[in-house]
């Protein structure tokens, strides 16, 4: 467990001693403030375009934050020699998969903390509230991050960054959109052996558009951030089915990366 | 019987040399062993696959075939790695952690708790005499500092079988002694030490074995002792006193005056047992005995390519 930690824990300091992070973080600091400036020519809807905005800048940043440093995890490793040093160590690569991984979503969740802490400020202070709800945003973020960090992970386990970010964003954009997929092969398709194949390779994709819901239908009614926004246990309901799916992923991750000749 | 700390049997790797090329065949059939508490020292030219063997060594390559074991488990095992310690060449560190930091991670790494791991760091760092730059991050450290944290990485978990890829490489007169002291060192306390290096006045003094490979195929295991002894190539005896009976009485030798002193020079296999107790019983007293031979560098260089004996016999079991 020791080992695990200090992988962890090297990671999240590698990660929180890169200048780029802040970069980003400043970037999406100051949009907060624009969604803020939004308001003062929103007439009336200041409450949700504000929130909506919030929440989707928490969301966005945070899937493209976990995409950029995901892409690099191993073959940074790899690439600077690094890891000669510590799978040449009593860990096993699993373990220094897992380590990574924890690391980074460590660094995820003080980035969208930060962001939701920003943002509840903001709200404060133009007294739009909202602060349960961003709060439910700020978790289902953060699992949305840990689910495309542990697909970047399986892909960066053995082919190179640029691919891996790729592949990553590729699944990214579908798992946003499946219901949307899943709706145009039943309209385009009679249903056959192929359309239902589709759809069963649809459902293994990592379902992401159940982490952001602001603005969509669900189960039938009309969700907004601004309004009647998720509850706590859909919350727990989905970051159960992140862990699920990410265990599924890093042991796919973990079979491939053992096999790696570390040369 | 007692298991060794590390058996490399039969080893065979090959990598792709491209998208369209076949596989390029570096390690032919790599067999040798450690005792425990030796230093062995692996030679051969730059390409000749020294690096490709302590890779496979340390579980970073899987053989195609052939076996490699550490203690007697396989080296891709978590048990096999908390006896060994690995340096590899140039390595390369997280530059934004301190000396120490890193050293506390490696020793995370071996189990070890935060203080435990803390102590552990303080102790490593005064070993490779590394305290003054504990706190300095490691991308501002020299070459040879990153050396002797390497080394101390490579010792962190107090490791029986040490692997070592290079580590005079680079090095300062004076940090190479130092290095070299905690390497002999290590030899004291009944470690074993696997290491590369091209710096062959070093590997005299430090092992007791040594193996050549060459095109990815060990020529020759044999000890340094042998190998200086087989390149002794003459002895001088120096006598002081009355020595013109033991003059008459080996009147084959040739006997010559130097600064005061009688020196009689015997060739390759002369009895230099005899020549002594005849000197002291002829009433000559010895000032020195001194034999003149090759170095390990000009032996190895007149080496012929080829297996020996020993381990082309063997190979050809291994192969049965």
């Amino acid at each position: 467990m020791n080992a695990l930690l200090a992988v962890a824990l090297n990671t999240y300091r590698e990660a929180i001693r890169n200048r780029v992070l802040y970069v980003l973080a400043l970037f999406a600091t100051l949009l907060l403030f624009a969604g803020g400036f939004l308001t003062q020519v929103s007439f009336n809807h200041e409450k949700r375009v504000y929130l909506d905005s919030a929440a989707a800048l928490i969301d966005l940043f945070s899937a493209f934050l976990a995409m950029g440093t995901g892409v690099n995890l191993i073959y940074k490793e790899l690439q600077n020699k690094t890891v000669y040093l510590i799978l040449t160590k009593p860990i096993s690569r699993t373990r220094f998969l897992a380590g990574k991984l924890l690391g980074l979503w460590a660094v995820m969740w003080v980035l969208t903390i930060s962001m939701g802490i920003l943002a509840a400020g903001g709200s404060a202070i133009l007294g739009v509230g909202g602060l349960a709800a961003l709060s439910r945003q700020v978790v289902l973020s953060s699992f949305q991050a840990l689910v495309l960090l542990s697909i970047s992970l399986l892909f960066s386990s053995f082919t190179t960054p640029v691919l891996t970010g790729a592949f990553t964003f590729g699944m990214f954009l579908i798992g946003r959109f499946v219901p949307d997929l899943h709706a145009i092969l039943h309209r385009k398709f009679q249903p056959d052996l192929a359309r239902d194949t589709a759809d069963r390779l649809l459902d293994m994709l990592p379902q992401l558009h159940l982490f952001a819901v602001s603005g969509h239908e669900l189960q039938g009614r009309y969700v907004s951030i601004a309004a009647d926004f998720v509850s706590w246990r859909y919350v727990g309901i989905t970051s159960v089915y992140s862990l699920l799916y990410v265990l599924l992923v890093m042991a796919l991750a973990s079979w491939m990366f053992r096999r790696r000749d570390l040369v | 019987m007692s298991v060794l700390p590390l058996k490399v049997e039969n080893v065979y790797k090959s990598f792709h040399a491209g998208l369209f090329s076949g596989r390029v065949e570096i390690l032919h059939g790599i067999t040798f062993s450690l005792n425990p508490g030796e230093i062995f020292g692996l030679l051969g030219r730059n390409g000749a696959g020294k690096t490709t063997t302590l890779k496979t060594i340390v579980g970073l390559l899987t053989p195609d075939s052939g076996t490699v074991s550490i203690f007697g488990m396989s080296p891709s095992s978590v048990q096999a790695r908390r006896l060994l310690g690995f340096l590899p060449e140039h390595p390369y560190f997280y530059g934004y952690l301190t000396g120490r930091e890193f050293l506390e991670m490696a020793a995370a790494l071996h189990g070890m708790g935060s203080r435990e791991a803390s102590r552990r760091a303080d102790e490593l760092l005064e070993t490779v005499n590394m305290t003054h730059a504990a706190d300095k991050p490691l991308r501002k450290y020299s070459k040879g500092m990153l050396q002797r944290i390497g080394l101390a990485q490579a010792i962190v978990g107090a490791p029986q079988l040490i692997v070592l890829d290079e580590p005079l490489s680079g090095l300062d007169p004076v940090g190479r002694r130092e290095l070299k002291e905690v390497v002999l060192s290590l030899k004291k306390q009944g470690r074993t030490v696997l290491f590369s290096s091209h710096i062959l006045p070093d590997v005299e003094e430090m092992c007791d074995r040594v193996g050549i490979v060459e095109q990815g195929t060990l020529t020759l295991v044999e000890s340094v002792d042998t190998l200086l002894e087989r390149g002794t190539q003459r002895t001088e005896v120096e006598l002081i006193g009355d020595c013109s009976k033991l003059i008459n009485h080996f009147n084959k030798l040739s006997f010559v005056k130097r600064a005061g002193a009688t020196v009689v020079t015997l060739p390759r296999d002369g009895d230099v047992q005899g020549l002594i107790a005849a000197a002291i019983k002829h009433g000559c007293h010895i000032s020195g005995v001194k034999p003149y031979r090759k170095t390990l560098e000009e032996l190895l260089l007149e080496a012929p390519s080829g297996v020996s004996e020993q381990e082309d016999a063997s190979r050809k079991e291994d192969t049965q």
